[in-house]
């Protein structure tokens, strides 16, 4: 063990002890989920006082945590339980598992359980809320019937000292179907309206959002305190009823600056096609308006860029003459800007095209809300795929950009944006028309994450007769659903009736599975070998099927995502390979032969994640059948070696 | 049991050598010879036995031997000081064409488990050292020697090595099986070691496992016979060869383990720039005329050898020359910082020095000595008290490094006052030819003295005040920083050996319980009698440069260059390395508290004022030196703070206005006046101009005396010649550094007569009396420092009236924990005492035992009131159990 620490150190000098301590790093680290560590379990003293027992789990780490022996049958390990229910960075999987546990140990339910371990939770720190976020949304899953048999608590929930537990109290009381009941208790003061305005985007079905559009309105009245209004403005957003008179309702509201930014991001919320034309004419005219008498030093910040996204993509609904004349307006103060997001955990922008004006300015406004690093380059006609399989093996590039190929196939691109970070590129759009790759070309991730910047002479023209691009990977697959596993789930057994090997293979190669996992021996080692899936799940087709479809449902911490960031504000987003008392190795490129090690000493923050590297919404583009095949395939993909 | 465990070892190892016995090495005109490994072999260039017979046996072949060796390697750990350069670097800068490895030593310390490992690392350097050319003569030849064994030093306390044979015989096997797969040339000195600790009666090893003198001169002709096959040496050592290696050696020694490296090939390499000369231009040129010099010296030996007649003196006229930098004194220097506080470049006398000092009301100062009078007083670094009253002064005039080609001379001095009027009367050069002797401290009838990368134990033996032996006693310290240590040296009440090093240093020390190593900014301690050495606290220091022991035996550190203080309970448990102590190494950790607020940095030395020349109301004051912000001494009043303990800023004891007023070191004389050390310096700052700046002096020290005009001065006790039976009576003495004395010497004499004497001085004494307690205490510290376990009195100390002597014997269990019956239960009660102390203590020691079972007793103190300093250390003492 002693010689695997020391490259760490600074001073080291030989190269051959380096080269020896990562051979032996090599035989710490299993590989996938099958292996189980041989380090005994930590070994708590749970008979002692609680503050002991407290005091232990609180110094272990998620994955000695979840090593800790616990079982229903005895009281003591109700700390243990509530220990994971409560620590940041845990799989559903485990909460749910914690929160059972604590059920049998305590007689009681879910939800009196739920609802005192929020309120046990601070406030005032951010890694608890976002595990009280979490612990809500358990709560609010809970069938209405359950919920409604405990009214009375979460009615007393409604009181808390604690925002989240108040908010989720009211949630609560509308799932339960006592909506009734809330807005009455909502409408006693101003601060119980804040909570109930919170608890609206926390109700899990959009029906029943919908039907609380009727009080989120009245709140909007000028009869109501400004927050208030803010607040009503803001659930809006999250309810999916009456959405074009939603639209029209939310709209005055952009002329008038306190409630501007609150409105503007309503009303891009709401979709393209709930959007009319009248109300968008008024709207583009107050917009552009905005724009001209904004000071410059004002227009680069989000408040701005987002009313100026909102004017762009309404200027796509007036008329072409008058659309014109806007956009000359606008021109003239400000570069046209296109938002783009990422999707946390998809692995893919949220914007598969958008259209551009040739040889004009323009401002991509990038926003990394996934978990993982990404950038954006766009490269020149029919270039897409050779830029990003070249671009993902320069992780350095001296130089240069990381992941950036120097070559005239690429016109414009940013660095590598770390999760929760923004970047912006600003440039001249070519002057020949046509589609302009644009792509992540991060290892792996070219696949799934590109889109298209459609070059055009007349902008306002083509916004009045959008065509579509043509997929630059080639990929003819279209979009079928968004999958859940609730959608798959039922009758799993007469599903995988009749299906054939040939076509599953297929499928696995077409849904890109063999660029991260193994069968046979063939495929890449970034995830776990999949030829003996369902030996390690025991035959559940379930499990399996939720893997799949979930990946972060149940996360072996070794495929977790994990930030670090070090003291010289160096960010790494990758798996933890392996780490000691001295260094952490994080995988940050698949394709890198060696994980980059950074010294504890040097390290900042790690931020852990409960999120799988695998992308969700991989099948999105595959029918029921073909996921059903593809279960198959991998069903028997262990036990014919020559699969491929 | 000795002759059988022998028996059993020798035929295991002599059955494998005579089947696996490689070719012999075979040396060529002209060959570099180069040695690589632990202690073993970097002893040698102070012991020059081998190299002497090798050239004598190879008078012709002029051959080049280069020591590179450095104590604590293993083949994989070879941690070294920013830019060192790798082995390669210097097997290469070194044209080595055979190069012979002593590895296996450090890495036995695994056992059975790390073997396999071994074979594989050992395998590689093979491997990769004979797949190079660094001679551009070929490749290089591969000799691998085998570790010696350990020697039965019928030292109680030392272990009689019969484990640790066990263990070197497996790892000796496995050096002779990768020589025999890889084709190198085994050297088996393990089974004749082992044989000659059997065989011979006088000792051999200072520790059971380093050779001392005697050894290296046995070894020299053990390796010899080894190395080439036949026993044809020389019979005799010639002593003119090996006086000319000496002084080959002694060059390379200072070219090769060069202080300031970090100024020179480090990153501080870049300071010291006076417009032309940066440090490392400088510096390297240094090395370089180093290097000449050991060729020239290296070029006599042969001669020596062949019997031919050299000159008288060394001719190095061949030599490079130096690189004179100009001052930048005067430039960018005059315009930073306080104009008051600066150094002036003028001198003031002592006697003008002294209108500038600024007392406390009712302080009185005057000059004990200063260069004017003795000259030898050139630069004094630290001070201290003799059992017969005398001060002693360590001086380095050649700060901050020795300078090739002149004398190396610095000094460990004896000041004594003859008439008694508080100034001295002459001045005795106790040790001389020493180099940057930051720190030393007295004890065991000598003086350890740090001369990094070693601590020399200096010892005279026929009474006339001049050191007569000299011993490296522990090496393996860094050297890259002259002024990062190894300093601050303080016997704690127990009678363990205490000094500090800072950051940049990387140290490594072999000791018979495996190597010992450091992370920068280290705590060490070292237990004489038992040759036990350990780190006593990895907390992330900058530089400590003082450290100091209340009445009751808490102790605290300062960090010079930070001017924190800390409190050292909490930062003293056991954390294995390369665990550090948290709190102190990056902006994300809980800081660990200082326990008094800051006034100015940087701070050398501290001391606690125990004396009834000083007024009442100053008793336990804290007193910090500090030479750059402040010029004087800073006075803190120390209190209880829930476990631990804190302070309260009261003023300055004493200011000066005169610049070049430099205190770096303070203690209480025997007479109750405090006695400040004065380094007497324009310059302080050793990164702020270059190493060899010529405005940094080299002639200037003095030494003053601060009392109280309102007491009288104490009466000294009397130590030296006391009997014991007497002497044990002066553990009761008011003043700590009397007691501090008392111990000192009492740990050096007999154990057979002070244990009984300290028997009859506790059953003097009333038990039940909580005046008494201290007294008691006392008494168990004296029998911690001769290791003589007394169980009754520590369970009476455990379970004191007084929380400070519970607080105080908790820390003596923690260190007797394998002595005493069923330690832990112990430890549960204090663990839960009605002090905090108490407890706090109990956290600590827990973290020495290695068992689940001591994380729980630690958690106890979880059922009562915690505060900081306990959450600390209860985190700390968990991370280093949570692994069992």
């Amino acid at each position: 063990m002693r010689r695997g620490i020391f490259p760490a150190l600074p001073c080291l000098l030989l190269a051959l002890s380096l080269a020896s301590a990562l051979a032996q790093e090599h035989h710490h680290d299993h590989g996938n989920h099958g292996d189980k560590p041989t380090e005994p379990p930590p070994r708590i003293f749970l008979d002692k006082s609680a503050r002991v027992v407290a005091y232990q789990l609180n110094r272990l780490t998620n994955a000695r945590l979840l090593m800790v022996e616990r079982a229903t049958d005895d009281p003591k390990y109700a700390p243990v339980y509530a220990a994971i229910l409560t620590r940041a960075g845990m799989a559903q999987q485990d909460r749910e598992e914690a929160l059972k546990g604590l059920i049998v140990i305590n007689k009681t339910d879910a939800v009196t359980e739920l609802l005192a371990t929020l309120h046990e939770l601070k406030d005032d720190d951010k890694e608890q809320q976002r595990v009280g976020r979490q612990l809500a949304a358990m709560l609010l899953r809970e069938p209405t019937n359950v919920l409604s048999a405990k009214a009375d608590s979460l009615m007393g929930a409604t009181k808390s000292e604690s925002q989240v537990l108040r908010s989720t109290g009211y949630a609560g009381l509308i799932v339960a179907g006592r909506a009734d009941g809330a807005w009455r208790t909502a409408s006693e003061d101003a601060d119980a309206t804040l909570d109930y305005l919170a608890a609206v985007p926390l109700v899990p079905k959009a029906v029943v959002r919908g039907s609380l559009r009727q009080s989120v309105v009245s709140l909007l009245g000028d009869n109501n305190a400004m927050n208030v209004r803010k607040a009503a403005i803001t659930a809006l957003a999250s309810v999916p009823a009456s959405i074009e008179a939603n639209f029209q309702i939310v709209a005055p509201f952009v002329a008038d600056a306190a409630y501007r930014t609150v409105a503007v991001r309503t009303l891009l919320r709401i979709p393209k096609n709930k959007r009319d034309a009248k109300t968008a004419s008024q709207l583009v005219d107050v917009l552009v308006q905005h724009a001209e008498t904004t000071p410059a030093a004002q227009r680069t910040t989000d408040q701005f860029v987002d009313a100026m996204q909102l004017a762009d993509q309404l200027i796509a609904l007036i008329p072409t003459a008058e659309a014109r004349s806007y956009r000359d307006r606008l021109r003239a103060v400000t570069v046209r800007v296109v938002r783009i997001n990422t999707v946390e955990e998809e692995m893919r922008y949220d914007t598969a095209y958008f259209a551009v004006e040739a040889g004009r300015p323009v401002q991509i406004v990038l926003n990394n809300e996934d978990l993982m690093p990404h950038n954006f380059v766009i490269t020149v006609p029919g270039a897409l795929k050779e830029v990003a399989i070249t671009g993902a093996t320069l992780t350095q590039n001296p130089g240069g950009t990381p992941y950036v190929p120097k070559t005239e196939n690429v016109l414009f691109y940013t660095d590598m944006v770390q999760p929760h970070q923004q970047a912006r590129l600003t440039f001249t759009a070519p002057t020949e028309p046509g589609e302009y790759p644009y792509v992540c070309t991060f290892p792996r991730h070219w696949m799934r994450m590109y889109g298209v910047m459609i070059v055009v002479d007349d902008l306002d023209a083509w916004s009045k007769n959008p065509t579509e691009p043509t997929d630059p990977t080639g990929n003819n697959r279209s979009f079928v659903q968004n999958w859940t596993f609730e959608d798959l789930s039922g009758d799993v057994a007469n599903n995988l009736r009749g299906r054939s090997p040939e076509i599953g293979a297929r499928i696995y190669k077409e849904a890109t599975c063999a660029q991260c996992h193994k069968v046979a021996g063939q495929g890449g080692a970034v995830g776990p070998e999949l030829s003996d899936v369902f030996k390690r799940w025991k035959g559940d087709h379930l499990g399996v099927l939720r893997e799949i479809i979930d990946p972060s449902h149940k996360i072996d911490p070794k495929f977790a995502v994990q930030v670090i960031i070090t003291l010289d504000g160096l960010i790494l987003t990758g798996i933890v390979k392996s780490e000691d008392k001295d260094s952490v190795s994080v995988v940050v490129n698949p394709e890198a032969p060696a994980p980059t090690v950074v010294k504890r000493d040097d390290i900042d923050e790690i931020e852990k994640s409960s999120k799988s590297m695998m992308p969700k919404a991989l099948l999105d583009r595959f029918t029921k059948d073909e996921i059903f095949e593809l279960l198959s395939y991998l069903e028997y993909a262990g036990t014919s070696p020559a699969d491929e | 049991m000795k002759k059988l465990a022998f028996a059993v070892l020798a035929l295991t190892v002599i059955a494998l050598t005579r089947t696996t016995f490689a070719a012999p090495l075979d040396l060529g005109k002209g060959d570099h010879i180069c040695l690589v490994g632990n202690a073993l072999g970097e002893r040698m260039q102070h012991h020059n036995y081998w190299e002497s017979l090798l050239h004598q046996r190879f008078s012709k072949h002029e051959l080049v031997v280069r020591n590179l060796c450095f104590p604590a390697d293993e083949i994989t750990v070879r941690p070294r000081s920013q830019n060192f350069g790798s082995p390669d670097d210097h097997l290469k800068q070194n044209k080595a064409d055979v190069v012979i490895y002593f590895f296996g030593f450090n890495e036995a310390f695994q056992g059975e488990k790390g073997l396999i490992q071994f074979k594989k690392d050992l395998q590689e350097l093979v491997e990769h050292t004979r797949s190079q050319d660094y001679s551009g003569k070929g490749n290089a030849q591969v000799v691998l020697v085998s570790p010696i064994a350990a020697e039965d030093v019928g030292n109680k306390h030392i272990p009689n090595g019969e484990e640790l044979n066990a263990d070197l015989a497996i790892y000796t096997k496995a050096i002779a099986e990768v020589a025999e797969a890889s084709g190198a040339t085994f050297v088996d000195v393990f089974a004749p070691t082992l044989r000659l600790f059997d065989a011979s009666d006088e000792q051999l090893t200072s520790n059971s496992v380093h050779f001392n003198e005697a050894g290296y001169q046995k070894f020299a002709f053990i390796l010899d016979k080894a190395l080439f096959g036949r026993d044809d040496a020389p019979s005799d050592i010639n002593l003119s060869v090996k006086a000319e290696t000496d002084d080959k050696n002694f060059h390379w020694w200072h070219r090769y383990r060069a202080v300031n490296g970090f100024s020179i090939y480090g990153k501080r390499g870049e300071a010291g720039f006076e417009g032309t000369y940066r440090n490392r231009d400088v510096m390297e040129r240094e090395l370089a005329i180093l290097d000449q010099m050991t060729a020239n010296r290296e070029a006599r030996v042969w001669k020596i050898a062949r019997g031919e007649r050299v000159a008288a003196q060394v001719d190095d006229s061949d030599t490079l020359p130096f690189l004179n930098v100009k001052s930048n004194v005067g430039t960018d220097f005059e315009n930073k910082g306080n104009d008051q506080k600066r150094g002036q470049l003028t001198y003031l006398p002592a006697k003008e020095q002294l209108k500038h000092f600024k007392l406390a009301d009712g302080y009185e100062i005057n000059l004990v000595a200063s260069e004017e009078q003795f000259p030898e007083l050139a630069n004094p670094i630290s001070l201290n008290f003799d059992s017969k009253g005398r001060l002693w002064v360590s001086t380095m005039s050649s700060y901050p490094h020795w300078q090739p080609k002149s004398k190396l001379d610095d000094k460990l001095l004896i000041f004594e006052d003859h008439d008694g009027d508080g100034d001295a009367d002459e001045c005795k050069t106790f040790a001389g030819g020493l180099h940057q002797p930051t720190g030393f401290e007295l004890g065991q009838g000598g003086a350890y003295v740090a001369v990094q990368p070693d601590i020399l134990f200096l010892k005279d033996t026929d009474g006339d005040d001049k050191a007569d032996v000299r011993v490296r006693q522990l090496v393996g310290f860094d050297t890259a920083d002259s002024h990062h240590g190894l300093g601050a040296f303080e016997w704690s009440p127990g009678g363990t050996l205490h000094c500090m090093e800072g950051i940049f240093k990387f140290s490594g020390i072999e000791t018979y319980n495996g190597p010992i190593r450091s992370r920068e900014g280290a705590v060490w301690s070292y237990q004489p009698r038992s040759e036990q050495f350990d780190i006593y606290s990895t907390f992330n220091f900058t530089n400590p440069w003082g450290h100091v022991f209340d009445k009751w035996g808490q102790d605290f550190v300062t960090d010079g260059t930070s001017g924190q203080h800390f409190y050292m309970t909490p930062i003293t448990g056991r954390l294995d390395f390369p665990n550090r102590l948290r709190g102190r190494r990056n902006k994300k950790e809980k800081p660990y508290p200082q326990f008094l607020e800051k006034i100015a940095r940087p701070s050398a030395g501290v001391e606690i004022v125990s004396s009834r020349n000083f007024p009442e109301e100053a008793q336990g004051d804290y007193l910090v030196n500090n030479v750059i912000g402040l010029l004087g001494i800073m006075q803190y009043g120390l209190k209880d703070d829930g476990s631990g303990i804190g302070g309260d800023y009261k003023g300055n004891l004493v200011e000066c206005t005169y610049g070049n007023f430099r205190p770096v070191d303070l203690q209480f004389g025997p007479d109750g006046a405090l006695y400040i050390c004065d380094w007497q310096n324009a310059l302080i700052g050793h990164l702020q101009h270059n190493l060899r700046d010529p405005n940094r002096d080299h002639s200037h020290g003095r030494i003053w005396r601060i009392r109280y005009a309102g007491n009288e001065l104490v009466e000294p006790g009397k130590i030296a010649g006391v009997p014991t039976s007497q002497l044990v009576n002066l553990l009761k003495a008011p003043e700590d550094r009397t007691r501090y004395r008392t111990r000192r010497e009492l740990a050096s004499r007999d154990t057979a007569e002070v244990v009984p004497a300290v028997a009859s001085f506790v059953a003097s004494l009333d038990a039940s009396s909580d005046a008494d307690q201290h007294h008691l205490l006392e008494a168990l510290w004296v029998q911690q420092s001769h290791v003589a376990i007394d169980e009754s009195l520590l369970k009476q100390l455990l379970r004191s009236s007084d929380f400070h002597a519970r607080a105080a014997a908790t820390d003596v269990l923690a260190l007797w924990r394998a002595h005493v019956k069923d330690p832990l239960a112990l430890l549960k009660v204090q663990a839960n005492d009605e002090h905090p102390r108490v407890r706090l203590e109990a956290v600590r020691a827990c973290s020495f035992f290695r068992s689940p079972e001591a994380a729980e007793v630690a958690l106890e103190v979880l059922n009562h009131r915690t505060d900081k300093y306990i959450e600390f250390t209860l985190d700390e003492t968990m991370r280093q159990l949570e692994q069992f």
